[in-house]
């Protein structure tokens, strides 16, 4: 039946028809996990028993009739994601032991109407890498090759589903960290705009620019994820609540895309870019222009100067929420310390990574007296002037197309030992989180076998707008329907 | 530049301990980055605002309540604790 290359929708179908049970599904991704995971390392925590028993009770409630489009399907969380008394470690050794006395709000909310976590995935350690590299649980490798990176920092969700052991995940975006994995494994990954989704027991990497959505095979799938997980909710200040969000619903027309104008900025297709990918992502601009869309080049002046702002801003803010790391109150303690100074600085020194000790550093420096202004104040400047040019860029236009990432999957260890190089792959991704607008991953070809991703870019809350083009483009073509070889199989 | 010293005074703000290698190592990686950084010099930010949250919005408040369940006492969750006290090595002898 090939139930692995099913949408959601198929599978919910599946479980209303009674074709298969919840057990059943759930059993079939568990043995699809321990058949391949092996060969990938997306899965830091396995939640077999807990898993099945939440699929006996999603059955009772399909067979009660109190059941929605996603009860009884399987889902795994990013290891960043509070879930009550399961192992929830972010990735790093700090947190190797811990187990949350909560769930987090996304989880609930999928909990409550019935979706199964089946587990928790990889992820590169505190969300702070681009290439799943820096996981404290190991590197996770691309199911479309396996020498390659899936990306990062969500490298676990999207290796997850593109092998289709998951039939679909959760993740969070600070730089790309959906966005960017999602292109690299072949995946539509969504990054709603801030405030959309809630941040509570999402372990904070950056907190003005961490949001948590959906990574899944297609637009359509993410749409039905995300039309649960978003809204307002009282334990995260800075969720959106001045108006409720709508449900989405994908219903794009013909009609509709003759009065959607899309904007192409030349600068994100300079030299930094892959010429392949520049030439895929160029093919499917012209299959929008067949399809109706009206297509306009734009400019996005001093976009290469987000990089250093990004970084800065998020490391000043990584300095701030990793100083609850101290071996006192919850995680990591190093042996023996003779004095409370050494209990800080030994668990500080032993539980973190390379890669956030120096994110720690770069943010404890650059908000540091006589540092401020020059770093951290010119960098939320920087901000600003990035989010002016979005704004006055959808003055013109309804959506921006952009690349994903300025390269395909990359080889395990080709930048490890280059970090300036690893920040410059988020270099398209970035400005999206600095102006705090939504956008959307998904697939549009190959450059030499590995996945291209198309970044569609919308203003404020156009999360419906996005989904209904991306949809509509998916129902037009079939990158989003391939499946990576040695996982295309029962 | 970002001298080893630097990096020295830089490690003790952020409480992290670094040996001789590790000194080199961040040494390297910070200036790599700041140089980077020193690049986007070239935009001109006079009568720019700095920009903390976007999109901009006001922030709802909740009541601040004490919540009494003991289910939800984090202090189940410390390496060392006495259920009331978290425990951490003598402070003065």
């Amino acid at each position: 039946m090939e139930i692995y290359k099913k949408s959601i929708a198929e599978l919910s179908d599946l479980l209303n028809k009674k074709s298969i049970s919840s057990v059943e599904m759930t059993n079939y991704f568990l043995r699809r996990i321990k058949t391949y995971d092996s060969k990938l390392n997306s899965f830091i925590t396995i939640n077999d028993k807990y898993a099945l028993k939440k699929a006996a009770e999603a059955d009772k409630k399909i067979s009660n009739n109190e059941h929605c489009l996603l009860t009884g399907i399987p889902i795994a969380h990013k290891d960043l994601f509070s879930t009550k008394n399961i192992l929830t470690t972010c990735g790093s050794k700090m947190l190797k032991n811990y187990k949350p006395p909560f769930d987090a709000t996304v989880v609930k909310k999928l909990d409550d109407i019935g979706m199964i976590n089946i587990g928790k995935t990889n992820m590169d350690e505190f969300a702070m890498g681009s290439s799943n590299e820096s996981s404290y649980f190991g590197v996770v490798k691309n199911p479309w090759n396996l020498n390659k990176v899936p990306g990062g920092s969500s490298g676990g969700s999207a290796a997850a589903v593109a092998a289709c052991l998951s039939p679909i995940a959760t993740g969070s975006d600070t730089g790309g960290s959906i966005r960017q994995p999602a292109s690299f494994c072949g995946l539509t990954g969504l990054k709603p705009t801030y405030s959309a989704v809630s941040r509570y027991g999402m372990i904070a990497y950056a907190s003005s620019l961490d949001q948590g959505g959906p990574i899944g095979r297609s637009a359509e799938d993410c749409a039905i994820l995300y039309n649960e997980i978003n809204g307002y909710d009282p334990n995260d200040s800075t969720s959106y609540h001045e108006k409720k969000i709508e449900k989405i619903k994908l219903n794009f027309t013909k009609e509709n895309a003759t009065k959607t104008c899309i904007g192409i900025p030349l600068e994100y297709f300079s030299k930094n870019l892959d010429q392949n990918i520049s030439d895929e992502i160029f093919k499917s601009i012209d299959v929008f222009k067949k399809l109706g869309f009206k297509i306009k080049e734009i400019s996005l002046p001093n976009h290469n100067f987000t990089i250093p702002a990004y970084y800065i801003i998020a490391s000043a803010e990584a300095s701030s929420n990793l100083s609850r790391y101290d071996g006192v109150k919850f995680g990591f303690r190093c042996k023996d310390p003779k004095n409370l100074q050494e209990l800080y600085f030994k668990t500080r020194s032993e539980g973190f990574g390379k890669e956030v000790k120096k994110r720690i550093m770069i943010g404890a420096y650059a908000l540091s007296s006589g540092y401020y202004d020059e770093y951290y104040i010119r960098a939320l400047k920087i901000r600003r002037v990035i989010r002016d040019s979005f704004l006055a860029a959808f003055k013109d236009v309804n959506f921006i197309f952009a690349p994903t990432s300025p390269t395909t999957a990359f080889n395990i260890g080709e930048k490890t030992s280059n970090a300036v190089d690893m920040y410059l792959s988020d270099i398209y991704t970035t400005p999206v989180n600095l102006a705090g607008l939504p956008a959307l991953s998904i697939p549009v070809g190959y450059s030499n076998n590995m996945p291209v991703g198309l970044q569609i870019i919308g203003n404020y809350f156009s999360e419906s707008g996005i989904l209904n083009i991306a949809h509509f483009y998916q129902k037009n073509t079939e990158w989003h329907l391939k499946v990576p070889k040695e996982f295309d199989n029962e | 530049m970002f001298d080893k010293n630097k990096v020295k005074d830089v490690a003790k703000l952020a409480m992290i301990e670094l040996n001789d290698d590790d000194i080199l190592f961040y040494s390297n990686e910070i200036e790599d980055f700041l140089k980077l950084v020193k690049e986007s010099e070239k935009i001109d930010l006079q009568n720019v605002k700095p920009l903390y949250h976007s999109p901009e919005m006001t922030l709802k408040l909740r009541e601040d309540e004490i919540d009494t369940d003991p289910k939800n006492d984090g202090i189940n969750l410390a390496p060392e604790h006495d259920g009331r006290f978290f425990i951490v090595p003598k402070v003065i002898d």
